[in-house]
């Protein structure tokens, strides 16, 4: 249904009339992900004796195919103020592992009304990402069913200037991330507040820095069998810090560095459930990435994500599951172009 | 005017992609009315007339009301030969209404026979069958007679029909239940689960052996073996319903044998819940219930017999057994007994 939809947003953009021109890109990615199911180190070791974790597949990373395309149209523009519309649609495939196929879509509305200053309601849908097999306790002790969650994720943000080259983004958002059959135990509700701060260097680039506070609510908690017994529900505070360089450079277009922390704070407190309880998280990564256009149609972006999760628990055995290090690379090659039919 | 109306339009089309819902699954959920505490583990149960005999292990015999929850008798032992007598630990129950009985077996020893009457006094009467009986079921008959079948460890299936029996001695007047006729048909099997329709079938389950039919012609007459069916597992407990007999066997989960392949070995036999450890299986309709001993219970919908589904494992505590009383469900456990209502 939402597939529909998103397709739907496509073919309105190119038939909305106005008399603005249509800005089109097509991209597609090559990537490698050392962790595709985040194993941690204990399970990489054990994997050989307990095959069934792998969920069918034959390694622990994959290569990575995938495409995107993203329409962009202005329905209406008069003095400062704009009104436009953008939607995005990828679809990812995971060459080593059959169970991670995967498409992804937004939906952007913006309203602009002066430099810095707009109002934006976002939705992204993720569809079905696959996460790992695990054991579907509410049936079974012990077979494993492959893990997949769907995310439906809408934020509504105003963005205002500051002084001069400096402004801020303000957002609340509602993510819903919705497991799919068996494992709808894990279903959360996430209220999150997100707070951007930008600043343009002069001979430099960009460096921003946000916060997100977000309040995960495990919606399914005790309304099923025996695992929704087990309180998911969770609050995070995250930071992100990207600093993105597109001046003074003699090669590349763009050289970028980020930092992205989640630390998560488990609501559990049940004795009986030493998963959760009292467990906390750091989720760090750190990404890196240099982009080159070509004639201004084509851009080209190498990058680089690095992924660690450190997690704290009073059970040695908890903290040996949950930590994961992961590593990708990517090369994204993107074709633009407008489609101006005045 | 038209930026009003491209507004509206994408306002309604974000309502419409907005929120999503979850997905439902196919499980039922199960909620907890009632717990009679019984101090002791909880161990077997038989309800006759809305009052609950349960087997309380070293608590005795215990009589609660199912409808107000009241405790209305406890039993820890009992008076013989004019010595008082304590119960060790009762591991099984049943109740016969009609002959104003209750039979009692503590682990691994005879059924013994208790008068309860409308006096609501708990007297002891005799003994039956032998030591090592597992399990037993019985049937009143006219006459004052019940037909028994015990699953006996050592021997085999045994059976017997009883009568009173009054004899005076020096003006007291002692009153046994003797066997008017019985037998026992031996077993290569070790005998631990037994149950009968009281029409034509006994089946019993066999340990290691599987599980092994015998007919009869009526109640009272010896039962013949007419199949044996070898199991994985330790098939420790038998369940006989209208559409065929339901086995649980241990560490391998649980088995159904449709009528049609117990009388002529046609089919296919059906295993489910092969990740379980299942120690005892009751039956309602469409609903199946296995006892997973510290795990709980877990719900099967045999809406289609041969392809029986999982509807959900519920922590209820330590489950021995289960048995259904009107819509509900009522759990032996190491808590208490416990009643519930399965949420289809």
């Amino acid at each position: 249904m939402y597939r529909y939809l998103i397709f739907n947003t496509f073919i309105l953009l190119c038939a909305v009339k106005a008399s603005t021109p249509v800005n089109l890109n097509v991209s597609y990615h090559s990537g490698y992900d050392s962790n595709v199911m985040r194993f941690s180190g204990k399970e990489i070791k054990n994997a050989a004796a307990n095959n069934a974790i792998m969920g069918g597949a034959s390694t622990f990373d994959s290569y990575i195919n995938k495409i995107s395309a993203r329409i962009e149209k202005s329905i209406f523009e008069k003095n400062n103020n704009e009104l436009s519309i953008s939607s995005f649609f990828s679809i990812s495939n995971y060459m080593h592992n059959s169970n991670k196929h995967y498409w992804s879509g937004n939906f952007i509305a913006t309203y602009k009304w002066g430099s810095y200053r707009n109002i934006r309601y976002s939705a992204r849908h993720l569809n079905s990402y696959y996460l790992r097999d695990y054991i579907d306790r509410d049936v079974s002790t012990n077979s494993l069913s492959s893990c997949y969650f769907t995310d439906r994720d809408q934020i509504m943000s105003l963005t205002m200037p500051l002084r001069k080259r400096l402004w801020y983004s303000i957002g609340v958002g509602y993510l819903q991330r919705y497991y799919d059959i068996p494992f709808t135990e894990f279903d959360l509700d996430i209220y999150y507040v997100r707070i951007k701060l930008n600043k343009r260097i002069k001979r430099f680039g960009t460096v921003t820095l946000q916060i997100e506070r977000g309040n995960a609510n495990n919606v399914s908690y005790n309304k099923t069998a025996v695992s929704s017994g087990f309180n998911r529900s969770y609050k995070n505070l995250e930071w992100y810090l990207p600093i993105k360089i597109d001046r003074s450079l003699s090669y590349f277009d763009q050289v970028g560095l980020s930092f992205r922390q989640e630390t998560r704070l488990y609501e559990a407190e049940a004795l009986d459930d030493a998963l959760h309880a009292g467990r906390n998280h750091k989720d760090l990564k750190i990404d890196i990435w240099f982009s080159k256009k070509f004639k201004d149609r084509f851009e080209v972006t190498i990058s680089s994500r690095f992924r660690k999760r450190d997690t704290e628990s009073s059970y040695g055995w908890v903290r040996d599951l949950k930590n994961f290090n992961q590593m990708q690379l990517w090369c994204k090659i993107k074709w633009a172009f407008t489609y101006d039919n005045y | 005017m038209i930026i009003i109306k491209r507004v509206s339009f994408i306002s309604i089309f974000l309502f419409f992609i907005g929120c999503m819902q979850p997905n439902e699954e196919s499980l039922w959920t199960v909620s907890e009315e009632m717990i009679f505490s019984t101090r002791g583990f909880c161990r077997d149960v038989s309800v006759n007339d809305n009052f609950a005999y349960v087997a309380a292990g070293q608590s005795g015999v215990q009589i609660w009301d199912l409808n107000s929850g009241e405790l209305v008798h406890e039993f820890l032992g009992y008076s013989q030969d004019g010595s008082y007598l304590e119960f060790d630990d009762i591991a099984l129950v049943k109740r016969d209404a009609i002959n104003e009985l209750i039979f009692v077996t503590e682990s691994n020893k005879k059924v013994k026979i208790f008068h309860f009457g409308s006096d609501s006094q708990f007297t002891y009467r005799n003994e039956i069958m032998s030591d090592k009986t597992k399990d037993f079921i019985s049937f009143d008959l006219s006459g004052d007679r019940f037909v028994m079948f015990v699953a006996d460890n050592d021997d085999g299936l045994k059976w017997g029909t009883y009568r009173s029996d009054t004899t005076n001695v020096f003006n007291l007047e002692i009153i046994n239940w003797m066997p008017s006729s019985g037998g026992e048909v031996l077993t290569d099997g070790k005998p631990l689960g037994v149950d009968s329709d009281g029409v034509s079938r006994v089946a019993m389950a066999v340990d290691q052996l599987g599980v092994e039919f015998y007919d009869f012609d009526t109640l009272g007459t010896e039962p013949t073996l007419s199949s044996r069916y070898d199991l994985e597992g330790n098939a420790e407990q038998v369940e006989l319903t209208d559409i065929g007999a339901f086995v649980s066997c241990d560490d391998f989960g649980a088995y159904f044998l449709s009528n049609n392949y117990i009388n002529s070995g046609q089919g296919s036999i059906i295993h489910f819940a092969q990740d379980l450890t299942v120690d005892h299986i009751s039956v309602q309709n469409n609903i199946v219930v296995l006892s997973i001993g510290s795990k709980g219970i877990a719900l099967y919908d045999i809406s289609d017999p041969q392809n029986p589904e999982q509807r959900g494992i519920f922590d209820v505590g330590y489950v021995y057994r289960s048995q259904f009383w009107n819509n509900k469900l009522l759990l032996c456990t190491r808590s208490g007994l416990k009643a519930l209502t399965i949420n289809l």
